[in-house]
């Protein structure tokens, strides 16, 4: 977005996005959203209302799912941030994002990134979450699509796997 | 019997990318010198349209072109 004739005051942070270091100037008043997503094209990350409403921006910032729409890039300074595109590892999806395929919770997809990065972060936490545990967890992602349904079971295959292949 | 497709579940054929966050969305799209529109639109239900003031819209800096409805007097569907 232009500036307009606003005085743009830049200053130069350091983080780490998906495992990648990285050094960027960034705005004052610029979200961590927008560094993800105007700045460094990371777009799988999705604005919805831009007002913390609806999750669909929901990034994890050291571990602790977020909505980038309301961090700061500045206030991201020194953070670790997994985002949607950093799931994927060695060529294998995450078993988070295979749960959600195979129960078909993807249909428009504009709030599959915050789904499985709110489901991310339950199940590095809780590996065995109830179902009210987990409709907990996605209080803050809103599904227009209205799937949520096949979302949470496809969060509660996910941890079943992840526990058949912990051998529990 | 039991068929290839129906009854079966199938997999989505965008499913790949959307839970990767390689699907392309409209909001994603960015092209070198790429505008920005924003719609602005009546604070009134049913009200007329009197007069729309855009000078003031038009002197703020970066603004390229104001648009209102008398640059499009024709109403799609309206005989010419």
């Amino acid at each position: 977005m232009t500036g307009g004739n606003r005085v743009t005051v830049k200053t130069q942070i350091a983080l780490t996005i998906n495992s990648t270091p990285y050094t960027v100037d960034s705005g004052l008043s610029q979200t961590l959203l927008g560094l993800l997503r105007d700045d460094l094209g990371l777009t799988g990350t999705k604005e919805g209302c831009g007002t913390g409403d609806c999750g669909a921006c929901t990034v994890l910032l050291d571990g602790k799912p977020v909505n980038a729409c309301l961090v700061l890039a500045v206030e991201a300074s020194g953070t670790e941030v997994l985002t949607v595109e950093g799931l994927v590892v060695g060529g294998e999806l995450d078993p988070i994002q295979s749960a959600f395929l195979a129960e078909g919770a993807v249909q428009c997809g504009f709030c599959t990134a915050g789904m499985l990065m709110v489901s991310k972060a339950l199940l590095t936490e809780n590996p065995t979450p109830t179902e009210p545990e987990v409709r907990q967890a996605i209080a803050g992602d809103l599904c227009r699509c209205t799937g949520y349904v096949r979302i949470v079971r496809a969060i509660l295959r996910a941890s079943e796997a992840s526990a058949a292949g912990r051998g529990n | 019997m039991t068929l290839a497709i129906v009854g079966q579940p199938v997999e989505r054929l965008d499913g790949i990318d959307k839970i990767t966050g390689a699907a392309i969305y409209a909001a994603d799209l960015r092209f070198p010198g790429m505008l920005h529109a924003k719609a602005l639109r009546s604070p009134h239900p049913h009200a007329r349209i009197v007069s729309i003031d855009v000078e003031e819209a038009r002197r703020l800096p970066g603004v390229i072109a104001v648009a209102t409805g008398s640059d499009h007097p024709v109403l799609a569907g309206e005989a010419v």
